[in-house]
């Protein structure tokens, strides 16, 4: 500030009288002048056009800025975590817009604020040293900043406008905010930004799980399968293999004890010896009905087959016979399987 | 405050229209009621009378838009812009002519509405003709008593004001208004008493009647569809579309009128924002019906918008009508200097007041026409024709019967007005 520079200060009652001396110290060629008003006015905004508040521009781009928030972030959620809901697509933007509007409005009103508080350097410390507790109340201030030589101009004009009182303002009390004060806060905002920055860059890197199978739980068929606490095994179905298949690949698992042997008598006396007989030999009482007769077991080409294929003869039944699964568990059939191989190494040996 | 005063400035009679363009009104009036009454008893019955329902929707909302724009200026105490309000009010002259078009419905129920002839048992109860008919023409009657009560009491205390000021040569109509003249203060007392009861209420009957007259008249032409909210968004597009045609008076009159005055750069960004919001709001109702019908996808709800919004001839139309009412004003009216701008705003309210007529067109006849084709030629154009003509003439019959009333605009905006133009 140079030294040859003084402020005049006028305090007026009328909004109208305040114009006018706006307006003419304006014609006058005062340019660097401003106003203390108890309320705001419009045409305090006009007479001392200042063109276009710069409060706008920080309103617009954070209504964009909002804007593009929520898009990205419903979006890119739905994106990352894609669950259908109620049979709409995943990225379906009609429910998505509620929180684009939302988020438009609150970044919005946000930047508007933070513009605003700062256009008018809030939060500031110290009073102005021309401001007067007047203009709180009922008074209107007008100041008016000249060289020395043209201060007289100013306070006649000032005076046939009807002002109050006029009077000079120290210089020397008002100071500038101190640069170390701006510069701090300048550092804040700084870092401030590049927390958002170095944020913006991670959030995008943590792993968020994309979908439901990838989660901490045991997957369907995956090993071991434990028992829940009390439940009952069930047999599940078994696997349907084709004849030569199972002949080939179908182990028999059951030994044949002793006990594997009379459950096996017990059920091939109930299933198998109405028709092929007590020894297997295809000679049992309903085998005398059927134009078909029922296989001799005990012969050689029967012999030679393997457990795998017994096996599943007696579950997916032959030519005539009928499949017998329903009836007999798969340990059951191994169980008549052991049985009829006693049987044929009894008529082998005879 | 001292500023200048502004008194007794204004034309004391307003004649709003040249001679020729009334007599040419009066031909289009005439030729739509002709054209009306030919085929509302020929073959295009069906044309006649949905046209006719569209038509009665419009320009009511629009008369009923302008009362409730006055009716909250003066609840909040405006004092912005004193001759808008009495443009607006002008508005509210088409209302008697609106009672009577809309017991000569009753004559074409038949053809207008499908329950009629095809009763909905669960709904009989509510939809039938002479409930119907009574409850809407009670509600009418109501809402159309308070509007015009509150316009003489209103223009009561406008007029009696002119006579203080020396208005001798008042119209005869105007006069009988003013009759028993008890002096300005007393006038005053009486005037803000009986309008402090009556014009909340009037407002309170305006939203609860326009959402029954949407619900019957509109909504049942497709008896098997509803959506809770459509009456409220019918009273607040009818608002709306009230507002562009206020905004557009005030630009027309005020050349016409030499209102340059009283109506200026900041009655034009006042009228703007207000156009703005109300373009907000609007979209707004629209948008929570379509996002709730979109979101619960039932076929009953549906097939009210795939209807309108993807099927021929249909769908173009309803694309207009959102980027035309909606989506350009929004987008033009963020700029303070078009609001500002009395000849940027008169096209924009012009093409919303256009959009907003698609608009009713829109929601009724595709629940009324199963035919080929788009029902739009030169019976509607005439009838729509004569029923602008019916506004138009009512609106200037209003402004040379009602003075303007000396208007103190001297708390805002001439307070100090550097001499500029708006324009």
């Amino acid at each position: 500030m140079s030294s040859g520079s003084r402020e005049l200060l006028g305090i007026f009652t009328h909004l109208d009288a305040l114009l006018q001396a706006i307006h003419r110290l304006r014609d006058a060629g005062y340019r660097d002048s401003g106003v203390f008003s108890p309320l705001p006015r419009h045409e305090l905004e006009e007479a001392l056009a200042r063109g276009p508040s710069p409060v706008r521009l920080f309103t617009l781009v954070g209504a964009i800025l909002g804007a593009a928030t929520g898009f990205v972030l419903t979006i890119a959620t739905s994106l990352h975590y894609p669950l259908i809901t109620g049979g709409k697509p995943i990225v379906s933007i009609p429910p998505f817009l509620v929180i684009v509007f939302e988020l438009t409005i609150l970044f919005g009103a946000l930047a508007t604020i933070l513009g605003m508080l700062l256009n008018i350097r809030l939060p500031r410390l110290k009073l102005q040293p021309d401001y007067d507790p007047r203009f709180s109340v009922d008074r209107f201030g007008l100041w008016v900043r000249c060289q020395g030589d043209q201060i007289d101009a100013a306070q006649r004009i000032l005076h046939s406008c009807r002002a109050e009182e006029v009077s000079e303002v120290l210089l020397e009390e008002k100071k500038p905010r101190s640069k170390r004060a701006d510069r701090f806060i300048l550092g804040v905002l700084v870092i401030l930004l590049g927390v958002i920055v170095v944020l913006a860059y991670l959030l995008p890197r943590l792993p968020v799980t994309s979908d439901m199978a990838h989660q901490p739980s045991i997957k369907p068929q995956e090993h071991p399968l434990p028992p829940a606490p009390n439940s009952v095994p069930v047999q599940g179905k078994e696997r349907r293999m084709e004849l030569l298949e199972a002949s080939e690949q179908l182990q028999n698992p059951v030994q044949a004890t002793p006990a594997s042997f009379e459950h096996g008598k017990q059920l091939f006396q109930i299933y198998c010896v109405p028709c092929h007989g007590p020894n297997a030999k295809g000679k049992g009482p309903v085998a005398k009905k059927l134009s078909t007769p029922p296989d001799d077991l005990t012969k050689e080409s029967a012999v030679e087959q393997t457990d795998g294929y017994v096996y599943t003869v007696i579950g997916q039944g032959g030519a005539t016979m009928p499949p017998q699964a329903e009836g007999l568990s798969p340990r059951d059939r191994w169980d008549v399987v052991n049985f009829l191989r006693s049987l044929q190494r009894e008529a082998g040996a005879r | 405050m001292s500023g200048q005063e502004r008194r007794g400035e204004l034309p004391v009679t307003s004649r709003l229209l040249p001679r020729g363009l009334l007599r040419l009104l009066w031909v289009l009036l005439g030729t739509g009621v002709l054209t009306f009454l030919l085929e509302a008893t020929g073959p295009n019955r069906l044309r006649a009378w949905q046209i006719f329902l569209v038509n009665f929707l419009f320009w009511s909302g629009m008369a009923q838009g302008g009362l409730v724009f006055a009716a909250t200026y003066d609840v909040v105490r405006a004092r912005w812009g004193g001759a808008v309000k009495h443009l607006a009010q002008g508005l509210g002259a088409f209302l008697p002519v609106s009672f009577v078009l809309f017991f000569l419905l009753l004559a074409g129920r038949q053809v207008l509405f499908p329950w009629v002839n095809q009763p909905i048992p669960e709904k009989q109860a509510w939809l039938n003709t002479p409930f119907l008919f009574a409850r809407d023409g009670i509600g009418l009657s109501i809402l159309y008593g308070l509007g015009l009560a509150s316009l003489y009491y209103s223009l009561r205390l406008d007029l009696g004001r002119s006579v203080t000021h020396g208005g001798d040569s008042l119209p005869r109509i105007s006069a009988l208004f003013s009759r028993g003249w008890r002096g300005l203060e007393e006038e005053q007392r009486r005037s803000r008493r009986v309008l402090a009861i009556l014009l909340p209420i009037f407002l309170l009957t305006y939203a609860t009647v326009f959402s029954l007259i949407g619900f019957d008249l509109v909504m049942a032409l497709d008896p098997r569809w509803y959506s809770t909210l459509f009456g409220a968004y019918f009273f607040i597009s009818s608002f709306y579309l009230g507002l562009a045609a206020i905004a557009i008076l005030a630009v027309l009159a005020r050349r016409r009128l030499g209102l340059e005055e009283q109506i200026g750069r900041k009655q034009f960004h006042d009228l703007g924002k207000l156009l703005f919001g109300f373009c907000l709001v609007t979209g707004d109702f629209f948008w929570s019906q379509f996002v709730v019908i979109w979101y619960g996808n039932l076929p009953e709800e549906t097939a009210y918008l795939i209807v309108r919004g993807y099927e021929m001839p249909w769908a173009p139309l309803t694309w207009t009508v959102l980027i035309v009412s909606f989506i350009i004003p929004f987008l033009l009216l963020l700029s303070r200097r078009v609001k500002e701008s009395p000849r940027i705003l008169l096209p924009i309210a012009l093409v919303i007041l256009i959009g907003m007529w698609i608009e009713r067109y829109i929601l009724v006849v595709p629940s009324l026409w199963h035919q080929a084709g788009l029902p739009l030629g030169w019976i509607e154009l005439l009838i729509t024709g004569g029923f602008l003509a019916a506004v138009a003439l009512s609106y200037s019959a209003f402004l040379s019967a009602f003075p303007f009333p000396p208007i103190n605009n001297t708390l805002h905006g001439s307070a100090y007005q550097r001499p500029s133009s708006p324009e």
